[in-house]
């Protein structure tokens, strides 16, 4: 006969409610039936953020597909691709903010032509012309990159970011936080110690970040736990998180995936998808407030159900996500905010629209969708 | 921490008698309940392992003579791919260890059972274990009409040609009020049973489908499950149940439904349906396919632990979803499902048609074509 017995043990949970959750826990809890540990997720999403699911209206825009990076996980990178001209930058702001944008994302590869003037211009013309908007840029990596090339410290061009009116810097770059899983990955990129280094002195300058993990391909599932770890480390020191986004790796078109592939491994699985955003939400605890479920890796429909284990952030409606198109991901590179008001509907919570730094902001997404960019339409749900 | 599920709805889903409103009712119980007691079920019902089949879908023609408003796919001029362009998409499949063809097409204006008899008689002719999974009752309805034969007798010379299964498409949603908004000129919900028992009669098992998310009620959903049953407790027909969620792009009911701020279904309903069909089939529908195709892999595998034993097949080409903005590309590996199905922490297992003979298949080594399941 069916019956609900809970299995896991009575002092977990309590560690969880106090925001200690320790490593061993977290293993025993992804060991253990994962409603339960859903079910755990979702009450202390509860008890953290209530019944509101935020998403923000923004633009994604990629400033550069030049790299001198290696990364293998990497399907966008080119050796003689596009730069962005502050102008056309400006351009599609302009068309971010007609469509309702209230934040704009800009981000690209690392590379010569790319260095800190560059970067203090494009902000400061985004901020002139748009002072409202929330402009959220540039990954650590990208920093460290163009401040040595500048020839200041990572500190000083911080400082200057924050002057020149960057909102919120990305906690992208991140990948795992294992110089073991970095050297495979990614050998060229700044290492574990430098990111957290970089994110530390961002918060400390008043730089918000968010932060991201990037899982699925030669990490451990300790690994994993560990990055997590790792954010509330940084985060109980600073305070400076505003979120945690699990980005599941796309395996097509890069040579880390095509590896894999080749071994008989495959992209990580929807339940492992749910698990990693339940168990970042048991870890983080009473310490990062915000789990953010990505529809552009998760596919629309498990990011919806991620709303029950945990997430209470569906992210951004984005129109452009080059990056993750060119790895194969396939869930389109718009979702309207009607459709994302509908999906928080649909799993009985109440819509909030954010701006970066999960300040509500007032919806008014009848003119957004009137007003949405021909180009964003067309690309709605269908790749052709 | 107490059930919110009533013990007598329990008892009736273990027996097989789950009612209308105990399927209403489960829609409203907190989903993990919901979902753990669907898993349950399916435990007790097949066990650990998870099916899937190599096959190739064959769409035939986008040419069709019919009016559904949900179709993405129809042309009025489509080409019509010729027998022998039909053989040359089977022998691709039967070089990919394929074990089924599943051939649909569009219902073209004058052509009637022979030629559906002549896609049959061919393939069984080059490739005689092949399994023809082939032709929904709304094809055999209209080609007996074309031809002027009953039902009963174009399902006979169909069998007699090599026909094996149906699939149970065109089925949509079984209630008549919703065929004439989506469907007017499909065969109605009695006709759709018609065939469906029909074949059974003559020995042709057949799949069941719904395809949900458009104007239907939840109620109108239920009804349908159950409608489905009944079908199953006279004839035993019935292979499994594939519920279908409507992709709401490209099509006139989908552009409706999104002017008045309706969306595809949301993943927690799919799962809904999942495990309520699971409750309401115990002890009659024993298979519940999950179909990547709509649900996308992620959601799909998630699936297996809300009532779903199969993940359907690794099809190879997939047109008519793709049209109405399904992103989930048109081939899938076996490989890839058994990665799926072995991180669901179950036991793979690839099935033939008819859900038989599959040990033995699962021990085989694959060596199959190689792809990555995006579109382009």
């Amino acid at each position: 006969m069916y019956t609900k017995k809970p299995t896991t043990p009575e002092d977990v949970i309590e560690r969880a409610y106090q925001g200690k959750c320790t490593k061993e826990d977290a293993l025993l809890l992804l060991e253990g039936n994962p409603f339960e540990l859903f079910e755990l997720a979702d009450d202390l999403r509860a008890s953290t953020v209530g019944d509101a699911v935020s998403y923000v209206v923004n633009r994604n825009i990629y400033i550069t597909n030049k790299c001198i990076g290696n990364c293998g996980f990497c399907a966008y990178r080119t050796e003689k691709g596009y730069i962005l001209s502050v102008e056309e930058i400006l351009n599609r702001t302009g068309e971010a903010i007609k469509a309702g944008a209230v934040e704009i994302c800009i981000q690209g590869g690392y590379t010569p032509e790319a260095d800190m003037e560059f970067y203090l211009e494009i902000i400061e013309s985004i901020k002139a012309e748009f002072p409202d908007l929330c402009v959220h840029a540039l990954s650590p990596m990208e920093v460290n990159y163009a401040a040595r090339i500048s020839g200041m410290s990572v500190e000083e061009a911080l400082c200057r970011l924050k002057k020149s009116g960057l909102d919120s810097l990305t906690g992208t770059s991140a990948e795992i936080l294992s110089d073991r899983v970095r050297k495979i990955i990614c050998p060229g990129k700044i290492n574990t110690q430098q990111w957290i280094d970089t994110i530390t002195a961002a918060h400390k300058a008043g730089i918000s970040t968010n932060a991201t993990i990037m899982y699925g391909h030669v990490e451990t599932l300790e690994e994993r736990l560990d990055h997590v770890f790792t954010i509330r480390e940084i985060q109980k020191e600073t305070g400076g998180f505003t979120e945690l986004i699990p980005m599941s790796f796309l395996p097509y078109n890069n040579p880390i995936g095509e590896k894999m592939l080749a071994s008989g491994k495959f992209s990580s699985t929807g339940l492992e998808d749910l698990q990693l955003i339940a168990i970042s939400r048991v870890i983080l605890h009473s310490h990062v407030k915000n789990i953010q479920a990505t529809w552009v890796k998760l596919g629309k429909k498990l990011a919806q159900v991620a709303l029950q284990c945990g997430a209470n952030d569906l992210g951004g409606t984005l129109m452009e996500d080059q990056i993750s198109t060119a790895s194969g991901g396939s869930h389109g590179e718009y979702v309207s905010p009607a459709e994302f008001e509908w999906m928080i509907k649909g799993a009985g919570r109440v819509p909030m629209q954010r701006d970066t730094l999960y300040r509500k902001v007032e919806p008014r997404f009848s003119e957004q969708e009137r007003l949405l960019p021909n180009y964003a339409r067309a690309k709605m749900g269908s790749k052709e | 921490m107490n059930s919110k599920i009533p013990e007598d709805l329990i008892e009736r889903a273990y027996q097989g008698k789950s009612t209308k409103e105990d399927a209403l009712l489960l829609l409203d119980v907190p989903p993990f309940e919901l979902f753990r007691f669907a898993d349950e079920l399916r435990d007790l019902a097949v066990g650990d392992t998870v099916t899937y089949v190599v096959n190739r879908n064959i769409n035939f023609t986008s040419r069709c003579v019919g009016t559904c408003g949900f179709c993405a796919f129809r042309t009025n001029n489509g080409k019509v791919l010729s027998i022998e362009e039909i053989m040359e998409k089977v022998r691709e499949a039967e070089k990919a260890k394929a074990t089924e063809v599943c051939i649909q097409g569009g219902l073209l204006p004058d052509v009637g059972l022979d030629f559906y008899q002549g896609i049959a008689e061919a393939i069984k002719a080059e490739f005689p274990e092949m399994h023809i999974h082939s032709f929904s009752p709304m094809e055999v309805y209209h080609a007996s009409r074309i031809s002027g034969i009953p039902v009963k007798e174009a399902l006979r010379r169909l069998k007699r040609s090599g026909l094996d299964t149906i699939p149970g498409t065109a089925a949509e949603i079984l209630s008549d009020r919703v065929r004439k908004i989506i469907c007017p000129s499909k065969l109605s919900a009695a006709e759709w049973v018609g065939v469906v028992k029909q074949a059974h009669a003559a020995g042709i098992p057949t799949t069941a489908t719904m395809m949900y998310g458009h104007v239907e009620t939840p109620e109108e959903r239920i009804d349908h499950m159950l409608i489905i049953r009944e079908i199953q407790k006279e004839t035993g027909g019935i292979t499994e149940f594939v519920p279908l969620p409507f992709m709401p792009y490209n099509n006139p009911v989908g552009e409706k439904m999104i002017r008045e701020g309706r969306y595809a279904t949301t993943g927690l309903e799919d799962l809904k349906i999942y495990a309520v069909s699971r409750i309401l089939f115990h002890g009659y529908v024993d298979n519940i396919q999950a179909s990547w195709v709509k649900l996308g892999k992620k959601l799909a595998q998630f699936s297996l632990l809300c009532g779903a034993n199969d993940l359907g097949g690794t099809l190879m080409e997939e047109s008519i979803s793709r049209s109405a903005g399904a992103c989930h590309g048109e081939m899938i590996t076996a490989d890839e499902l058994e990665w799926m199905i072995h991180g669901a922490g179950r036991t793979p297992k690839e099935r033939t048609t008819l859900y038989r003979g599959a040990h033995e298949l699962a021990s085989r080594k694959h060596g199959r074509t190689a792809g990555c399941g995006i579109s382009e």
